[in-house]
């Protein structure tokens, strides 16, 4: 199951490189342009055979991820076996291209007006640079950054690695991103001590095509802000302020946790009770602020699914089971865009009823087995 | 410990409501008057526009800071002399000149660290056609020398139509600069 689970993402990664830029040159070896030149032409010219296939490995996905979560103790006996075995899908993903986002170029573009042309990022556009090379593959160059100050000065680390290769800087950002993921299984780990709970989190695929292939931001988000509302809630005042810090700069990455300002009132609460109010939390501002801001994107569930991950899986099975299966109505949301390459015409529609399906089919499900239960209670 | 959580949220609050300003583009027009002299918050405004200089770092951002600022001291010229404050008005008018007098030099620092400056500098010129108009309104306007009387305090003589011409010229300058 496992190695079925790997050669999937090895596959993804594989073919992720299809999904290049038109207007990106990472290579010029013949190697390189003679691998990817198929793969583009089945990505953009067989636009529904691309949609399928990747429909195809996100199901599967979803199928193994759910077999293993059930056998996560007899597949993962220990947090070692675990890491060895995640450390090499994580260096793999990490060569992967960010197939399902352009969100890394933007990342790159403001660290580029930031650090090589020494601009600030808050008041000059990318846009407003016409020579940079880079806008010829990012699209919201007509937009000043759109993340904090934290992120803008973590960037610099693999904007300075990336030393000007695209290809290379595409790595490095995407390492950066992946050593906080696995910093994110690891905090986990120590507050939890329950592989469920670690699986549960980092075998999801939508937390792994969203953070490990696209490489969004939130998972740097999420750390800061648990670790620092873990922190908040110890006795010593200075790992008390040590947390209030880090959740502060978690707030200057994304904003999304600013919703969880009010938290730090109430310090009398435990550990569970704590990340159950955040995921609901982060659950109304997913639903509720980011469709009325722009839509629901898929890395957005990381929010919540992140700091579902500490809760006790037998006493919220339910809303794990619920998180699951919104993660698939999530992911499937890609697939419109990918089957007809545009974003508008019945694709909102589209997306709504892929997200909406599997939750639906989860809900039904559990209403049976509610019911099933109750009435196996009566006889 | 609540007070110093109860001002973090707002210094956050602060940065996002900040950041996330209107980015609306239109055609080049001036903005409306800031905080005139005599406001309570004129100074502090003062203040927050020197301080806005080491927020606005890089060439192309000085040139966004000086360019808003001398069109926010034009607008404050014009508005202090239509209500005759022309001691004050000259002010505002000799500050907006020297703010404007500042942009060859971004630009051509732009230009040497191989940024295309051209939009940047057709922006400019918009910029100047709407200042010379500007300066233009206002010198049909006003008397073309004006003693300013102040309470217990010698009278100044305001060459307010040379002030204007020197204004003009300064704008002119500018972009006879950049066109070089």
């Amino acid at each position: 199951m496992t190695v079925i689970y790997f050669l999937l993402f090895l596959f993804i990664t594989l073919i992720s490189y299809g999904f290049i830029d038109p207007n990106l040159t990472l290579s010029s070896l013949p190697l390189v342009t003679g691998y990817i030149r198929p793969l583009f032409y089945m990505v953009y010219q067989q636009r529904l055979l691309t949609a399928g296939i990747f429909t195809g490995i996100l199901l599967s996905l979803f199928f193994i991820f759910k077999k293993i979560f059930w056998q996560s103790q007899t597949v993962f006996p220990t947090i070692h076996v675990f890491g060895k075995w995640l450390v090499p899908l994580v260096l793999i993903l990490t060569l992967s291209y960010p197939m399902l986002s352009y969100d890394l170029f933007n990342y790159m573009t403001t660290a580029n007006v930031a650090y090589t042309h020494h601009e600030n990022p808050y008041i000059v556009m990318p846009i407003e640079i016409p020579n940079d090379s880079n806008l010829a593959f990012t699209r919201a160059a007509n937009k000043v950054a759109l993340y904090g100050p934290t992120w803008l000065l973590l960037t610099w680390i693999p904007h300075t690695l990336g030393m000007g290769n695209i290809w290379q800087t595409i790595i490095t950002f995407k390492l950066m991103n992946a050593l906080w993921y696995v910093g994110f299984c690891y905090v986990l780990w120590c507050v939890t001590k329950n592989m469920k709970n670690v699986i549960f989190f980092a075998l999801n695929p939508l937390i792994i095509m969203e953070t490990l292939v696209s490489g969004h931001n939130d998972i740097v988000m999420m750390v800061l802000a648990c670790g620092g509302l873990l922190l908040w809630l110890k006795k010593e005042w200075v790992s008390r302020f040590f947390g209030l810090f880090i959740f502060i700069l978690s707030i200057f990455i994304k904003g999304a946790t600013a919703a969880l300002i009010p938290l730090l009132f109430f310090r009398k609460m435990t550990q569970s009770r704590l990340m159950l109010i955040v995921s609901c939390l982060l659950f109304l501002v997913f639903i509720i602020a980011t469709p009325i801001r722009e839509e629901l994107y898929p890395w957005y569930a990381i929010w919540f699914l992140s700091t579902a991950a500490f809760l006790p899986y037998p006493k919220y099975s339910w809303f794990w089971q619920f998180c699951i299966a919104l993660s698939l109505g999530l992911e499937l949301r890609h697939v419109p865009y990918m089957a007809m390459g545009y974003y508008e015409g019945p694709g909102p529609l589209l997306r709504t009823v892929l997200t909406i399906i599997p939750v639906a089919v989860w809900g039904l499900w559990f209403g049976i087995k509610r019911k099933n239960r109750k009435l196996h209670r009566n006889t | 410990m609540k007070k110093i959580i109860i001002i973090i949220s707002f210094i956050i609050l602060s940065f996002f409501v900040i950041s996330h300003s209107s980015q609306i583009q239109a055609s080049y027009v001036l903005s409306y008057p800031s905080f005139m002299p005599g406001n309570k918050l004129y100074k502090i405004s003062r203040i927050v526009d020197q301080l806005n200089n080491w927020w606005y770092f890089g060439n192309i951002a000085q040139i966004k800071y000086h360019l808003g600022l001398s069109d926010k001291y034009l607008v404050e010229a014009k508005t202090l002399f239509e209500y005759k404050q022309y001691l004050l008005g000259v002010d505002a008018l000799k500050r907006s000149t020297k703010q404007f007098q500042t942009l060859p030099l971004f630009v051509k620092q732009g230009i040497s660290e191989n940024k295309n400056m051209n939009s940047l500098i057709s922006t400019i010129s918009e910029a100047v056609v709407i200042h010379r108009s500007v300066l233009q309104e206002m010198k049909i306007s006003c008397p073309e020398i004006f003693e300013w009387v102040p309470e217990k305090r010698a009278a100044t003589e305001l060459k307010l139509h040379d002030e204007l011409d020197k204004a003009n010229s300064a704008v002119v300058s500018v972009i006879n600069e950049l066109k070089k």
